[in-house]
């Protein structure tokens, strides 16, 4: 694993404690969801394939179609 | 009729098309029953041989009748090409990303390098089927009701596990998911993490009653 990829997943880590103790505790309501993803968005980039882990957590109206669309709309980090 | 290509290193490499209903193929699974719809873009060998998979698991296609996915997939319509597979949680559709790139499989089973489960897949089908049971994993946990999921929790915050893969370590959902898969094709979790083993049996045992 390069240095890079350590880094981002433990940012995503970091963003998934966040995102299980805010869902555990009531609180993920979709202004949360959506500064959650935003964050590991700009962390990782769209493309990182750990976000899969919002997939579980979009429970919502509207809340998956949000998320696909800003997943599609974002920057890849990815470095040919 | 389009075939399957071999690859330099001699594994099957999927060609890229858009998905197409095939009922016929998906057998033990029965479109209407286990599932609404499901769509391939995969030709037919390669199809009939992910859900080969599901084959000697009865227990779990019980529960798919009794729990029925929504709209099973096998294509490339994912949000990057990297991402292997999605579960949606109020439809319960899934996609199986069958475009994945080459090197996400045939790596060596070491827990704090693997991305995923379906890494350690021999093969791209082997791959194909890990990434299924992870995303039927989500479907298990949903199914299992709210006790189970805080357990999951609970055990994951413990630190009392060893988490079978990098997605594993990120959040509660994916450790289940992924020991679940792990449960399905890794003959040692119950060696690396007694704990994840035991929380997959005490839940399969609840949703397959």
């Amino acid at each position: 694993m390069t240095a890079l990829e350590k880094q981002q997943h433990e940012r995503l880590c970091e963003i998934g404690r966040e995102l299980d103790d805010t869902y555990s505790s009531g609180h993920l309501d979709f202004d949360a969801f959506k500064r959650l993803v935003k964050r590991a968005i700009a962390s990782v980039g769209a493309d990182h394939p750990g976000l899969e882990m919002f997939c579980h957590y979009a429970r919502g109206g509207g809340w998956w179609d949000w998320m696909t669309q800003e997943l599609q709309k974002s920057p890849s980090q990815r470095v040919a | 009729m389009m075939r399957a290509e071999i690859g330099d290193g001699g594994t099957i490499r999927f060609p890229k098309m858009e998905p197409v209903p095939r009922p016929e193929w998906t057998s033990p699974i029965e479109v209407g029953v286990h599932v609404r719809s499901f769509y391939s873009a995969l030709p037919e060998q390669p199809t009939r041989a992910v859900f080969q998979a599901l084959h000697d698991d009865p227990n779990l296609l019980s529960f798919l009748a009794r729990h029925p996915l929504g709209r099973l997939e096998f294509s490339g319509r994912v949000p990057y090409p990297n991402w292997l597979g999605l579960y949606d949680l109020q439809s319960r559709d899934i996609v199986v990303n069958s475009s994945r790139p080459a090197d996400t499989h045939g790596k060596e089973f070491y827990p704090p390098e693997l991305p995923t489960v379906s890494g350690a897949a021999r093969n791209p089908v082997e791959a194909l089927q890990r990434s299924l049971y992870h995303e039927i994993g989500h479907s298990v946990l949903d199914a299992a009701g709210p006790d189970p999921d805080r357990q999951v929790r609970a055990l994951f915050r413990s630190g009392r596990v060893t988490p079978v893969s990098l997605l594993a370590r990120q959040e509660p959902v994916e450790y289940f998911c992924e020991t679940f898969a792990a449960y399905r094709f890794e003959a040692r979790l119950a060696d690396l993490d007694l704990n994840g083993y035991d929380m997959v049996e005490a839940i399969l045992r609840r949703v397959f009653k």
